[in-house]
């Protein structure tokens, strides 16, 4: 036989064996759950370049879970770390896990994290996007995050902050933020680029948008404009965060 | 078996041959380009060329037209009497195979990266000002580039698979000798199929393999075997088979 096509089907063989083993080994399960001890704490700070989904369910024990597909699969050790700071709770990636992801000199992969925390928790503080939704009706709640922000619950102050696009996150920060679901009393809302979006203003009583020039908003109804101050916008940093209870 | 000079005639001899052949490919892919920047803008105005769409613009030219170019390098062996003046050319085998590497897989993504450039870094330099202009991000619109925008990772994965194709389509060309083009891509198709198949009889994720160079993953025995071996061997034995492809053009 001639040599180009037995080399060439050494190759096939090479990569067919190779697509066979690239199974997933079926004893990693793709979903972690941790759960979370968040007695006395009502900030949670998440330092991690991922999304985060936010469900806020007092019935149910706090915990995050995240989808463990592209993160060291086999690693029996927790991707995050997790510490105490009087009333806050910090969240980063696993020094451990985190240097030799560096070692091998590459991105992180992609994880969605979704948490489920009871309503004592008032204040959110994300490097990357926040999502949070739930039925339970809140008091003051604040969000800062250097990504978007997505509220989709009710509350009597709440306070969405972006804090800028500081390249936190790993497929890129979005300058958005997006308000919709249920009633919200006071809305608080600072963004310097990008667009707000309030696609159920009729449910805000007032709103105070601080802006930067190049922000777009969009209203649901243009008579939530009566109750809406839009002013420039003040430094992130000079804002201060809502007192602890 | 090598002799420089012999290499240097033989590459000469090429380039005075081929370099219209060249120019003409790299101005087409430059029009098709163009062609597809206007009707971007006609779509969405210069907001549409973000980072991104020029990420995928780059990566859908290269590798669509960098496997078309290696299946064309040695066109003329379709042709009896070409074939016969490819052949008869004075130089070794392995020379002729080595100016063949280094014009499919060396030279094309470089011509092929400053062609990109012509057209893309207008429009993207255009579209990076008006975004200043307007309440979009800056970092959304700025000039992709493969050396700052791609992972080392990336660029290694990038590479290998490139040559796979490139390797893959100068076999064909030399292995078949009538209709190379047509019976090349039927192979590849077939190959193709041939994954997808593999693919569902295992339950297997080829995108492992993919991202074998951008993911710190925990591998089971086998995959830390086989991934890195297939990623070195995959491409050198295509180019050996390719170089065996043309001795056997040779002796027949």
């Amino acid at each position: 036989m001639k040599r180009a096509p037995l080399i060439f089907f050494c190759a096939l063989a090479i990569f067919a064996a190779t697509i066979a083993v690239s199974r997933r080994d079926s004893e990693v399960n793709e979903t972690r759950t941790e759960k979370l001890n968040v007695n006395g704490i009502d900030i949670l700070e998440i330092k991690v370049p991922w999304n985060l989904q936010v469900t806020i369910d007092s019935s149910v024990q706090p915990s995050m879970s995240y989808t463990n597909d592209t993160y060291l699969e086999s690693n029996k050790a927790s991707v995050f770390s997790v510490r105490r700071e009087n009333n806050k709770l910090i969240i980063t990636p696993n020094p451990d896990l985190d240097a030799k992801q560096l070692e091998a000199g590459e991105r992180y992969g992609y994880l969605d994290i979704n948490m489920t925390l009871p309503k004592t928790i008032r204040t959110i503080i994300s490097d990357c996007g926040v999502e949070l939704d739930t039925r339970e009706a809140l008091e003051d709640f604040e969000v800062r995050s250097s990504d978007r922000i997505s509220w989709s619950a009710s509350a009597k102050r709440l306070r969405l902050i972006h804090s800028g696009n500081q390249k936190t996150c790993e497929y890129g920060n979005r300058e958005n933020i997006t308000v919709s679901g249920d009633e919200v009393g006071e809305l608080y809302v600072e963004l310097l680029e990008g667009e707000i979006d309030l696609y159920q203003s009729e449910k805000i009583t007032s709103a105070t948008l601080m802006t930067g020039s190049k922000v777009k908003l969009t209203m649901s109804s243009i008579n939530t404009l009566k109750n809406t101050q839009i002013k420039p916008i003040v430094r992130a940093e000079e804002t201060p965060a809502l007192p602890a209870q | 078996m090598f002799s420089f000079q012999r290499f240097a005639r033989l590459a000469k001899a090429h380039w005075a041959e081929y370099r219209k052949t060249y120019a003409w490919f790299i101005g087409i892919g430059i029009m098709i380009h163009f062609v597809l920047l206007a009707l971007m803008f006609a779509g969405s105005g210069l907001r549409a060329i973000t980072n991104d769409a020029q990420e995928v613009i780059y990566y859908a030219g290269l590798f669509t037209t960098a496997p078309i170019f290696a299946a064309r390098y040695f066109q003329a062996m379709a042709r009896k009497e070409a074939a016969l003046i490819v052949l008869m050319r004075p130089a070794s085998t392995f020379e002729k195979w080595l100016l063949a590497f280094l014009f499919v897989a060396i030279f094309y993504p470089v011509a092929y990266t400053l062609a990109f450039y012509v057209c893309n870094l207008p429009s993207a330099l255009l579209a990076q000002v008006l975004a200043e202009t307007m309440s979009s991000a800056a970092s959304e619109y700025r000039v992709y580039f493969i050396l700052n925008d791609a992972s080392p990772g990336e660029l290694i994965s990038v590479a290998l698979t490139l040559t796979v194709f490139q390797a893959f389509g100068v076999l064909g060309s030399l292995y078949f000798r009538a209709m190379p083009f047509i019976k090349t891509i039927l192979t590849a198709f077939l190959v193709l199929l041939f994954s997808i198949f593999l693919t569902i009889v295992f339950n297997a994720r080829p995108d492992n393999i993919y991202s074998y160079w951008t993911m710190a993953r925990e591998l089971s025995p086998a995959q830390q075997i086989l991934y890195p071996v297939m990623w070195i061997t995959l491409p050198l034995l295509l180019w050996l088979a390719s170089y065996f492809a043309l001795k056997e053009r040779e002796a027949a």
